[in-house]
């Protein structure tokens, strides 16, 4: 670790000292620490004497970050203008000659200049994956030939090509992208890509679409959309960026549900457990259907696909959480919960002679361990939990 | 305790490895970068300042700036001390502190504990900030101003037993809360 990072490092290990959830060998370096100077201990009690704090806590509650962030704003991210106005072009304009010169239809800006997404698909507890990867769960990549690919330990900053399908390793962020094959491959075949418990990736299609698949999900597209539609098949939850084209509508088929667009965001939640086929629009519009009644909806509206399907206003933000690296609940139940939980950190969860009730609202880090996950929905309401290996029982909390 | 009944847990003293936008880095550090300059320079207008010139002149350096969010922090924080023993170096010129001519601008040593000051209590002030009102009231009361539960209750006008379990909440709240890996929490629980 830098020099610089030690102050870093020392604020954690004091913080969790405070919660007391240091570790031996973390308490060891503490110590270390504090042995080093007798200031260094006198710090420590300064937090641990709240009263005395609080002159500290009433500064930072008299600054106004939000003020301070307009003025800042606007003499950076707003004053950009002339430097992003130049340099789009000529990377277009790049991409475009790279295009011309390869003679090839993939969208080369991608791969080159990736944009800058406001949020990043990926942001999960590495420990947890690296657990569940020596499970049953891979990375998967079935081909067209019914050849399956598994795709284990791909490192860092590398790039791996297989038939086409370029794999990426960026960050922690692992981005499929798909060469557009309509003029060496004529006939169309498919692919299956396949995200274990406690993963999430991102598919960039052959158009330009723009697909995360969440945890325990697959997507089967096409190697090329030559035909009047481009159609690709969903399980478990994705969220779509869709590029427009005007003659060729975009369709998705997830279990009961199919959603036919031409350009837009949107967020389809398919999993075989959950009873409703839920899709939320974030821009634009699409079209919903079952096979027997179909829907338009709006921006800010949820599609709940069974038998019917029932239009409500939802908060966006809630369903595509996920693909910030966020948990949110809001006013949910104990069910609703675990069966997120499951899906990502890749446990059992049951429940004792009866589930405990009440409702949970709130924002969680994917990255927090389970047990802190847990120890969190212990406080706030009114339950215990036992975890045995990939098991979590949750019972109601006993009497006295 | 068993070995299995470990298996879930994980080592969580790793930062966030998401790229943060600039607004979502002065967010997370504006606070705290002004109260380490404030603890220097012991003027809150002139920390602010200092700390967002610090900011704007991270941004247009961004392309020669490490990147991951460590190490943005730590830029930061290395710009606004800069400016701040400046601030302090130009304030000895003009002998403001002529009583106090033995002072000496801050050694490594103490400028760390400063950067360590700032970093905790921000997080303790954010702990505090997320609790749910209900024992953020209590909390405030009871650890900032002093009072003792009986006159908690009665401000409050519930019991004394309350007050208790309230506390208790918070404090098992305030802990689990005050993990840096967890920036939103259980804003509350309804019962249903």
């Amino acid at each position: 670790m830098a020099e610089n990072y030690i102050p870093f490092l020392i604020s954690e290990l004091i913080l969790k000292s405070l919660s007391q959830t240091l570790t031996p060998q973390e308490q060891e370096i503490l110590d270390n620490w504090l042995a080093t100077d007798a200031q260094n201990s006198e710090l420590l009690d300064l937090f641990r004497q709240e009263q005395r704090l609080e002159p500290e806590l009433t500064f930072f509650s008299s600054l106004n970050t939000e003020n301070a962030w307009q003025k800042i704003a606007a003499k950076t991210v707003n004053s950009a203008p002339p430097v992003s106005l130049w340099q789009k072009p000529l990377a277009w304009r790049f991409a475009a000659a790279v295009a011309l010169l390869m003679g090839i239809a993939i969208v080369f800006a991608l791969v080159k200049f990736p944009d800058k997404a406001p949020a990043i698909a990926v942001n999960k507890p590495k420990e947890v994956r690296k657990e569940v990867k020596t499970d049953i769960n891979q990375v998967k990549l079935s081909l067209a030939d019914g050849t399956e690919i598994l795709l284990n330990d791909i490192a860092d900053g590398t790039v791996q090509e297989i038939n086409g399908i370029k794999i990426e390793k960026k960050d922690g962020q692992v981005i499929f992208r798909v060469a557009d094959n309509t003029v060496s491959q004529p006939k169309v075949a498919y692919n299956i890509i396949t995200t274990p418990i406690g993963e999430q990736y991102q598919v960039v299609l052959p158009d330009g679409s723009k697909v995360w698949l969440n945890s325990a999900s697959a997507l089967r597209f096409p190697t090329a959309f030559p035909g009047h539609e481009r159609a690709v098949t969903l399980t478990g939850e994705g969220y779509f960026e869709i590029t427009k084209k005007k003659d060729q509508p975009f369709l998705v088929t997830a279990s009961n549900t199919t959603i036919e667009v031409l350009g837009t965001h949107f967020n389809l939640m398919a999993y075989p457990n959950e009873s409703a086929t839920k899709t939320t629009l974030l821009e634009g519009s699409v079209k919903v259907s079952n096979g027997k009644v179909s829907e338009f909806i709006k921006p800010g509206q949820q599609a709940n696909v069974t038998d019917a399907i029932k239009l409500s206003a939802v908060d966006v933000d809630e369903a595509i959480a996920w693909k910030n690296g966020l948990f949110h609940f809001n006013d949910a139940d104990l069910k609703t919960i675990a069966r997120q939980l499951e899906r990502w950190y890749n446990v059992d969860i049951s429940f004792g002679d009866e589930v405990p009730g009440g409702h949970f609202t709130g924002i969680i880090s994917r990255r927090t361990d389970i047990e802190q996950v847990l120890k969190m929905l212990q406080v706030s309401g009114n339950l215990d939990y036992k975890i045995k290996e990939r098991r979590v029982l949750i019972s109601a909390k006993k009497k006295g | 305790m068993s070995e299995n009944d470990n298996i879930l847990k994980q080592d969580s003293s790793i930062s966030f490895n998401q790229e943060l936008s600039l607004e979502q880095l002065f967010k997370e550090y504006y606070t705290r970068l002004v109260y380490f300059s404030f603890q220097l320079i012991k003027d809150k207008d002139a920390a602010e300042d200092i700390v967002q010139e610090a900011f704007i002149k991270y941004w247009h350096g961004r392309e020669d700036t490490e990147t991951g969010n460590q190490a943005i922090k730590s830029y930061l924080y290395s710009a606004v001390k800069n400016a701040s023993l400046n601030v302090l170096r130009h304030q000895k010129v003009e002998e403001k502190y002529k009583d106090t001519l033995e002072r000496t601008l801050p050694g490594e040593t103490s400028i760390l504990q400063l950067m360590i000051r700032a970093e905790v209590v921000s997080e303790l002030h954010r702990a505090i900030q997320t609790l749910p009102a209900g024992c953020q009231q209590i909390s405030r009361l009871g650890y900032l101003e002093g009072k003792n539960n009986q006159e908690i209750a009665e401000e409050l006008g519930i019991s004394v037993n309350t007050v208790k379990t309230q506390k208790q909440r918070s404090l098992q709240l305030l802990r689990l809360r005050l993990n840096p890996e967890i920036f939103g929490l259980f804003l509350g629980f309804l019962l249903g």
